[in-house]
């Protein structure tokens, strides 16, 4: 049922802040004439960036009380960097060693961690669909659904993932597969957002129109919207993607598997060598797909 | 046969849309309407269809009550009735082609047309639906490369492609320059006559709506105040549609020889 | 285009009736209905294929990595005691009274990370202004393909692993976090800059060309304000996201909230889980909700 536009007027209200504060968010100025005499007087909008400096700093103040500043030492910083790449004699011991580490194992790990990644976003995507579909306010006319769907999704969206790792570890052991199904929430929560404001601005007439010939409204959102809908949704998928990669290292740690285990491994045996063999093919493949994905997107777009 | 009796339309806020609308359209006729914009001409057209609901009387499509349907049945009885907008409606990423098929969404159930499973039949009818508008040679284009008038016309083809029993036009060629919109007009009335499908269309402007309809509707602030022949339309039934006389240049102008002359 | 009289029957088109088709590239003439019908674009070949191509991969995916055994067995009653503490915040460890001091407590953590995110956004948005300018295309032509270049190192780094690193140099505590914040979020604050400034408009600045401006004073009165908005929108979104990194290089130990998480869950302690998980939860949405209505209002000018 399309319901008929009515016209607002475009008359803005003042704010709050602007009521009760005008007399200092207002400078009046009088125009006077070359004799002095006041013809017109004008308001000027007060500079309040000054305010905003003043709070800033204040805050950064409190905030140094709480996590004061200490010295630090550079040459600690230089020398573990260069111990990355530095076969160290208790663990990898040779430089052959340290390839060999880089090819044979830890380039599988990542692969695995690539497999996770793919199998969460893909499955992420799909469940995501018909539950931003339900909440945008052009195809779903319920207040309710809508506004429960969008508390679940932020719900998810603002859970660190790792918390959702744990919680999925738990259930199904710290194992790749709790890994995944914590990044298929998270997937949710980050498609969710971008897709369905998304849609509220898309073109609602062939929508319209497939409705006024019998369509019901699934068929007339998948001839309709959907595609318009299509290429910002692959576009999506891919920059959630690679969101998830970087997601997966820090899952790693808290033990759902894939290369971040591997690394905080390493690191918690102060094997630094190990670490920079691992850093090595993990920020190449993160870096190849920002690239790729970039590229890609652009020429969705 | 649409048949509307004692209508009235309410808005929420108290406001009346239609009032005591009485009448009957008979198939195979042309009726313009017109009226000042937010009479109530858009609102008429889209309560056939029930796009917008109404508060009081019926209204009957060959027998069955549009303003009560719902659910299966609402589609049902949309499925006959094409619809043209003024700003074309087509999915501008998709071709012509596509387009006009989706027209025949309504006979299939929702899982099927997720697929775009169409009959060989129904698509046969989408290209004779544009070759009977004469734009089958744009039939693989997308939607968007086209000019406004060519759009039009595969709006047209798609509502024919629903093999209608009416059709409704609101301000079809409202965005539409002068010339175009002779042909597009053009189109309308030979679809009315060869096809018998019923028009039912909204304009704006009076000389247009007295040169292709066989029957005009004035409406203001919600009621009709003209039904009647195109030749029975004087300067005074002008007056009490749009509640003063219409210059020429309101009028489109010099309609000699089926062309606009520059104001 | 010769209008067509004859529409009731559906004749094949005539030699002088010929009607040229653009196929994409192709032009291609129409005979008639059926050969249009036979030189239909199937789309739905092509979306098959990549179907099918995304499915076998699916499937090749889980197989490799046992997705479907970890099914079998999950570990209901640990779960189930899990969800039961997770409601059952510990309030005492939340607020910092009974067993637990203010300064362990969680909305201390929930602080801590606040100042970190606060104080690493803050350094990183002004270290961020000179390397943004410096990797402005427009501003620098070519040359700045080298911070480009280092800025991508530096976002593409994994905080996690710079946070240990960070730990080692500093210390344990909130000054790593802090560290790797500032220094992480340039990578990404100074790239949004330096999108800012490619965007701006020429208009301003050609005008102020033409009444002989200095190049500092172009870039005051013509760049400045166009691109500040933005860059306050930059800075706010990247808050946003710093609050949740600094906590998970809490995890690691560089201070603030992620830090109890592992130790609670590996001793399954649930309440203190719950507590912990409350605190952040509060946390990120009050700064969402803040940044949001923040980035609202800037981008309508106030």
């Amino acid at each position: 049922m399309v319901k008929p536009v009515q016209n607002k007027s475009n008359i803005e209200k003042p704010s709050w802040t602007d009521r009760h504060f005008h007399k200092y968010l207002f400078k009046k100025i009088d125009v006077t004439d070359e004799k002095g005499n006041v013809i017109d007087s004008i308001e000027k909008p007060a500079r309040l960036s000054w305010l905003w400096a003043v709070v800033i700093a204040i805050v950064f103040g409190l905030c140094l009380i709480v996590a004061p500043f200490k010295a630090v030492q550079w040459s600690q910083l230089g020398s573990i960097f260069s111990q990355l790449f530095t076969p160290s004699e208790w663990s990898l011991k040779t430089y052959d060693g340290w390839w060999n580490y880089l090819w044979n194992t830890a380039c599988p790990a990542i692969w695995d961690t690539i497999e996770m990644v793919y199998i969460a976003t893909f499955a992420g995507v799909l469940i995501s669909i018909p539950v931003y579909i339900l909440a945008a306010r052009n195809i779903d006319r319920n207040p309710w659904i809508r506004g429960a769907v969008k508390l679940i999704m932020n719900i998810l969206r603002t859970i660190p993932t790792y918390v959702l790792a744990i919680i999925a570890a738990i259930f199904f052991g710290y194992n790749e597969t709790a890994g995944v199904f914590a990044m298929i929430f998270f997937t949710q929560g980050v498609m969710f957002k971008m897709m369905f404001e998304y849609v509220e601005t898309c073109d609602m007439n062939p929508f319209e129109l497939a409705l006024s010939c019998g369509a019901g409204r699934l068929q007339a959102y998948s001839i309709g919207v959907s595609p318009q809908v299509y290429p910002m949704l692959l576009s999506n998928t891919l920059y959630t993607f690679e969101i998830n990669v970087r997601a997966s290292v820090i899952l790693g740690f808290v033990g759902a598997g894939g290369i971040g285990q591997m690394l905080s491994d390493a690191i918690e045996s102060t094997n630094y060598d190990k670490v920079g063999a691992i850093l090595v093919p993990l920020f190449a493949v993160v870096l190849i797909l920002q690239l790729v994905s970039s590229y890609l997107r652009r020429k969705i777009s | 046969m649409i048949v509307f009796d004692h209508v009235d339309k309410v808005y929420p806020s108290g406001v009346k849309g239609l009032t005591d609308i009485n009448l009957t359209i008979n198939d195979g006729e042309f009726v313009c309407i017109i009226g000042l914009s937010g009479a109530g001409k858009s609102t008429f057209l889209r309560t056939i269809n029930k796009m917008i609901d109404i508060q009081k009387g019926t209204i009957t499509i060959n027998g069955i009550d549009v303003s009560k349907a719902k659910g299966k049945e609402l589609r049902e009885i949309r499925k006959h009735i094409g619809m043209i907008f003024q700003s074309f409606n087509l999915v501008k990423r998709s071709t012509v082609y596509q387009n006009v098929l989706s027209g025949r969404v309504g006979y299939h159930s929702s899982w099927e047309s997720m697929f775009g499973r169409y009959s060989k039949e129904e698509k046969m009818l989408a290209l004779r639906s544009l070759k009977k508008l004469n734009i089958l040679d744009k039939a693989y284009v997308r939607a968007d490369q086209l000019s406004g008038g060519q759009q039009q016309r595969v709006a047209l083809a798609r509502a024919l492609t629903q093999e209608p029993n009416v059709i409704l036009a609101d301000e079809p060629v409202a965005s539409l320059d002068p010339i175009t919109t002779i042909e597009v007009m053009d189109d309308f009335k030979r679809i009315n006559q060869t096809e018998k499908i019923t028009i039912v269309a909204n304009m704006h402007h009076v000389d247009l709506a007295k040169k292709y309809g066989t029957r005009i509707i004035g409406i203001k602030a919600g009621k009709v105040v003209f039904d009647g022949k195109p030749s029975e339309i004087t300067d005074d039934v002008l007056v009490k549609i749009y509640g003063r006389s219409l210059t020429r240049n309101e009028t489109l102008g010099d309609l000699d020889n089926g062309k606009a002359s520059a104001k | 285009m010769e209008k067509d009289k004859s529409l009731i029957e559906d004749k094949p088109l005539t030699k002088t009736e010929k009607v040229k088709v653009s196929l994409g590239k192709k032009i291609i003439d129409f005979t008639s209905l059926d050969q249009a019908y036979s030189l239909r674009p199937r789309k739905w070949i092509m979306n098959l294929v990549w179907i099918t191509i995304i499915l076998a991969i699916l499937v090749y995916f889980s197989l490799d990595i046992n997705f479907y055994d970890h099914f079998r067995n999950p570990n209901w009653t640990k779960f189930g005691l899990m969800w039961k503490g997770l409601f059952n915040v510990d309030w005492s460890y939340f607020f910092g009274y009974g067993s637990f001091s203010f300064n362990t407590s969680v909305i201390y953590q929930v602080i801590e990370t606040f100042a970190i995110a606060f104080i690493g956004t803050t350094i990183a948005s002004l270290i961020s202004i000179p390397f943004g300018f410096l990797a402005s295309h427009r501003l620098i032509g070519n040359w700045a393909l080298i911070s480009e270049v280092i800025l991508i190192c530096i976002r593409t780094f994994p905080e996690i692993l710079f946070g240990f690193i960070m730990i080692k140099v500093v210390g344990f505590g909130a000054q790593a976090g802090v560290a790797v914040l500032s220094i992480h979020s340039v990578g990404m604050i100074a790239k949004m800059y330096a999108e800012q400034i490619d965007l701006i408009d020429e208009g301003p600045l050609e005008a102020l060309d033409g009444v002989g401006a200095s190049f500092p004073v172009k870039l005051k009165l013509g760049v400045l304000p166009q691109v500040k908005p933005n860059f306050l929108s930059v800075i706010l979104y990247r808050f946003d996201l710093n609050i949740r990194t600094a906590s998970v290089l809490g995890l690691v130990g560089a201070g603030g909230v992620g830090y109890p998480i592992d130790v609670y869950s590996t001793n399954e302690h649930w309440e203190q889980l719950g507590a912990v998980l409350l605190g952040i939860l509060i946390l990120v949405f009050a700064v969402d909700a803040v940044s949001t209505t923040l980035r609202k209002r800037l981008i309508q000018g106030n």
